[in-house]
């Protein structure tokens, strides 16, 4: 494959140039005071950084619901972020046409409730920060896609730690051409490579239970999901929670005192409904006040139902959600 | 809210195995329901006086029948309701006869399930809101869909009535199956003078157009007001119709299924429907030997035919005599299972035959075998039990009706259900035998299953005359049940949009929002389903009604 | 009545109005016998049916739940039970992964097929009675 062989600075330069146009903005990260959080930088790039080894929350976040208005934005994330992007553009719910999606290689991130101290910023710090494995979040040891091959353009990195820039459509050509320099053939290995195939994931109801029996129904889980993107939520009425009077009468039939559970109900419901479009950052998990493992149970209910269709979420912008199409001939066995 | 209960005994069906007091009592204590009652027939002319009854002196605002299975008698309690200005929609049917009195024994076990089926309509009900009945006007016209016997009285009916009627058939010329038969039982006329007779008739009707060599392409729209593509010999044509007929008939079974019986292959081996059309060609050497095989395409497991094809024992007796007339001297031997000469002066008929000398054995035949001399077959004497082979000059196999090569095609067009024998499946086998699951849409003739002539011209007649009591009103009513969008809730990501089969949901650019299409919907609840946030909700199949459902099924509520 | 409850396993099905709920009213009127559990809930087509109401009927209490619509290419609404068929496969493909895969089940029943509802009920009623013991 061809790509630009670039200097660390060389993406910086470029999006400098780019922002000289009016009304055009560049999203990314901001280092401040030895923190690095989510931005939209118009006019200058000033404290950009490239990188952020901090995970709060997921940038696609903060382009719902984005119809700009004539404005251009590069946005330049990480790979998880860019796909969840691309899954928000196949529900209506991000224009695409203004957007040029850049995604970064990813070494993995820490959790923001273990950071501590300053954090890393250039990609060597980065890249020696994470050489303990049992450092970085749940979500990130067993991520799907670390590469920087999904949206309009990667930056990726090779095994000497250069940095090279690839186009993958028009919007990407485009916005690389304000790069200088030459595309070159680029080396097939690259620092971070494909990702081995997870076990499917199992589980049983009684594990299940016991891990939410500490919710307490905040929902920051829904809320920070980025795919989570209803305007008004199912679980905002009272549809799916219990009411005193069934609670009584399942206690007479059942003979169980046990206590609601609609929360179990809040969580398989989501589960579902992020099924095919959750992207697997852990961003529930990173917002959930009670330390549920959910990344955990989200990922692996969604890797086990997008395997089914041979769909990854957010890998490429024509595929078309599972639920939403059907082959006439497939799942022979799925009646019982 | 005030909630009526009534609860049917349907004489003992119902009662037999349902505490029926006991439930009615029960229901009593719900504070929702005003007043809960059970009846030896709701459905009679007193049942009905005291719901109406009841729904005037209480003020009712829901209604919940349990009874029969809610397709039966659905525009009866309609219009109760309707008559006390009180929206049909709010009228929940309970079925505890068909779901619970019928198939269970225990009267403790079925009191339990009716009281959780009823709680559970109760529960449902109450979300249920007035739906907006909207009448459309009826286009007094009919599409006659094949022209056999069926078909042609069919459209005879209606044309006489005084509708518009469009006949289409495929072939180019009108008749059929029947237009081939020498003599059709029980007159024994001519099949092509009794078709002549119809077309002629019909021909001469000036509210009738005929198409002949004609296929339907598409088929779309509702009752009332279904628009037909049809693609004649002189190009494209567009109909819109209240509603239709459709009788396309059978096709003979085709025997080459079966090798072992040689069709096909030697030319000895001739079916009931081949010696039709021979008619006076046949060449018989002089004693002829002739075998007569039964069942040929019938009441076979093996090769999924295993209904009775009705029409083939006459056909095979008729063979036999005439043979017996034409050759005096011939031996006529007839291999049958059973023989059923159901139709009028069969059984008759069958003794008439064995008088004139043919030989009826009754028989399993394994195969036949081709011999420079003569057709071997062998076979099984089901009587005596003895294997048996003889030979023959000439085997007439007595073939049977199978479905129309296009009744698939035919049933996805007009949205028909097929039965397990791939014929069309009525709505209600004793109660609704012409009507489809489709309004407007009606069966007629041997596509729904195997049918002789004079029976086909009845059905034909019979279902033009439902046609014709629907169409004559001039107006009806279109089921409210389509999807609407919860604009504030809607967050315009167009997952229904896509997934919609009907294409009836349209996105709003400006809006962001999506909007349904009321006529093109219909109603099948997949957007609902597919909508996370349920901001685009089915009329009559809401969330909450389905999940309140759920709870009272389990009791959970 | 509190006993027995607890020992007989509760099975909601969703069936379709144009094929199962229709074979369910056959069953009926040929008097074929299926277990007292089974309780059904009337949906347009299949593809109505919300996994939600899957989910909710089994914290609701209930044993087992089925999905039953037209066979494939047979559906009145033309391709709802293709999406039904993707839907549920995924459902029960997550309830697998929550180690109560028999808990749901997906039938095709055509509305001609009242032996065949029958069977396919009984069958997934006494498997669950006999996990029950």
């Amino acid at each position: 494959m061809k790509g630009k062989k670039i200097k660390d600075s060389a993406m910086e330069n470029a999006l400098g140039k780019f922002l000289e146009q009016e009304q055009y903005l560049v999203m990314g990260f901001e280092k401040d005071k030895g923190d690095v959080y989510h931005r939209i930088f118009k006019d200058n790039l000033d404290n950009y950084s490239l990188m952020n080894p901090v995970f709060a929350t997921n940038g696609a976040l903060y382009l719902r619901r984005l119809f700009a208005k004539g404005a251009q934005i590069v946005i330049v994330l990480r790979p998880c972020e860019v796909r969840a992007y691309i899954e928000l553009v196949k529900l209506t719910q991000i224009e695409r046409r203004n957007i040029v999606a850049v995604s970064i290689d990813c070494f993995g991130t820490i959790s923001s409730k273990d950071k501590n101290g300053d954090v890393p910023s250039g990609p060597d710090e980065i890249k020696s920060f994470f050489g303990d494995p049992e450092k970085g979040r749940f979500a990130c040891k067993n991520c799907r896609e670390r590469r920087g091959v999904v949206g309009d353009a990667g930056i990726r990195i090779d095994e000497s730690g250069n940095f090279w820039t690839f186009p993958y459509t028009e919007k990407g050509e485009t916005l690389l051409s304000l790069m200088e320099g030459d595309p070159e053939e680029a080396p097939q290995q690259m620092l971070i490579g494909e990702n081995q195939q997870v076990q499917a994931f199992q589980v049983d109801m009684e594990t299940f239970s016991k891990d939410f029996s500490k919710c307490i129904m905040c929902m920051n889980c829904r809320d920070m999901c980025p795919v989570c993107y209803c305007v008004d939520c199912v679980f905002n009425g009272d549809e799916y929670l219990p009411k005193g009077d069934a609670l009584f009468n399942k206690i007479f039939r059942t003979g169980s005192t046990g206590m609601p559970r609609g929360k179990e109900l809040f969580h398989l419901i989501r589960m579902f409904h992020v099924s095919q479009t959750c992207v697997g950052c852990g961003a529930c998990e990173e917002a959930c006040p009670q330390g549920i493992p959910l990344t955990k149970y989200f990922k692996g209910i969604s890797e086990r139902l997008q395997g089914m269709f041979s769909y990854m979420s957010g890998r490429s912008f024509d595929e078309s959600i599972p639920y939403l199409t059907f082959v006439e001939d497939e799942l022979k066995d799925a009646d019982d | 809210m005030k909630t009526g209960i009534f609860i049917c005994h349907c004489g003992h069906n119902i009662k037999h195995t349902v505490d029926v007091k006991r439930l009615s009592e029960y229901f009593k204590k719900y504070p929702q329901v005003t007043v809960s009652e059970d009846y030896p027939f709701v459905c009679s002319e007193p049942g009905q006086d005291m719901i109406s009854e009841s729904i005037g002196k209480y003020g009712l605002d829901r209604v919940i029948i349990a009874s029969c299975a809610p397709s039966l008698h659905g525009e009866l309690f309609k219009d109760l309701l309707r008559k006390k200005d009180l929206n049909p929609f709010l009228l929940r049917r309970v079925s505890i006869r068909e779901h619970c009195s019928w198939v269970g024994d225990d009267i403790e076990e079925n009191t339990e399930k009716a009281k959780r089926l009823i709680l559970s309509g109760l529960y449902g009900a109450a979300h249920y809101v007035p739906l907006e009945e909207k009448q459309v006007e009826v286009d007094k016209s009919a599409l006659v869909v094949g022209g056999g016997v069926s078909g042609l009285s069919a459209a005879l009916f209606l044309s006489k009535m005084g509708m518009q009627v469009y006949l289409v058939e495929k072939e180019a010329q009108l008749g059929g199956r029947v237009r081939e038969l020498k003599s059709v039982w029980p007159t024994r006329m001519n099949g092509a003078k009794i078709i002549e007779e119809m077309e002629n008739e019909l021909k001469g009707r000036k509210n009738v157009e005929i198409f002949a060599s004609t296929k339907i392409t598409n088929f779309e729209g509702f009752f009332g007001n279904y628009q037909a593509t049809l693609d004649t010999p002189e190009g494209e044509r567009r109909i819109t119709i209240g509603g239709a007929v459709v009788s396309i008939g059978f096709a003979p079974f085709d025997p080459v299924i079966k090798p072992e019986l040689q069709y096909g292959k030697d030319p000895r081996v001739v079916t009931t429907i081949d010696l039709e059309r021979a008619g006076d060609d046949l060449k018989l050497p002089d004693n002829p030997r002739i075998a007569i095989l039964h069942c040929i395409g019938s009441r076979d497991e093996q090769i999924g035919k295993p209904y009775c094809s009705r029409i083939c024992c006459i056909n095979a007796l008729r063979v036999g005599e005439s043979i017996k007339e034409k050759y005096s001297d011939s031996y006529v031997e007839s291999f049958y299972m059973d023989v059923r000469a159901h139709p009028r002066g069969g059984e008759e008929f069958f003794e008439d035959t064995q008088e004139k000398g043919v030989l009826f054995t009754r028989a399993n035949i394994g195969e036949i075998i081709p011999t420079p001399s003569g057709l071997v077959l062998r076979g099984e004497d089901t009587l005596l039990g003895e294997a048996f082979e003889r030979e023959f000059d000439m085997a007439v196999l007595s073939v049977g009706m199978s479905p129309p090569e296009d009744s698939k095609e035919m049933a996805t067009l007009f949205k028909i259900s097929l039965d397990k024998d791939k014929f069309f499946l009525e709505a209600h086998i004793k109660l609704r035998p012409f009507d489809t699951a489709v309004k407007g849409i009606f069966i007629a003739g041997s596509c729904s299953g195997p049918k002789d002539a004079e029976e086909s011209i009845n059905h034909g007649r019979a279902a033009a005359l439902k046609l014709y009591g629907f169409l004559n009103l001039g107006y009806a009513f279109v089921d409210p049940f389509i999807s609407f969008v919860d604009s504030k809730r809607c967050s315009g990501c167009r997952m229904c949009e896509q997934a919609c089969v009907a294409k009836a949901i349209k996105y709003d650019e400006e809006k962001r929002v999506v909007h349904v299409e009321e006529a093109a919907c219909m109603g099948c609840g997949l957007c609902n389903s597919t909508c996370p946030s349920s901001a685009i909700s089915l009329r009559g199949y809401f969330d909450s009604i389905i999940d309140d459902e759920i709870s009272a099924l389990l009791e959970a509520i | 009545m509190e006993e027995k409850n607890k020992k007989n396993p509760e099975i909601v099905g969703f069936a379709c109005s144009f094929c199962t709920f229709k074979a369910s009213e056959m069953a009926g009127s040929l008097r074929l016998k299926y277990p007292d559990g089974v309780k059904l809930i009337q949906v347009p087509c299949s593809s109505r049916v919300d996994p939600a109401f899957v989910i909710k009927a089994i914290f609701e209490g209930a044993d087992g739940v089925f999905v039953a619509g037209c066979h494939p290419g047979d559906c009145h609404f033309i391709k709802g039970n293709y999406f039904t068929r993707r839907k549920i496969a995924a459902l029960k493909e997550m309830f697998d992964a929550f180690g109560m895969k028999d808990k749901l089940k997906l039938f095709w029943v055509s509305a001609a097929e009242a032996r065949r509802f029958v069977e396919k009920v009984t069958g997934m009623y006494d498997e669950i009675k006999d996990k029950k013991k």
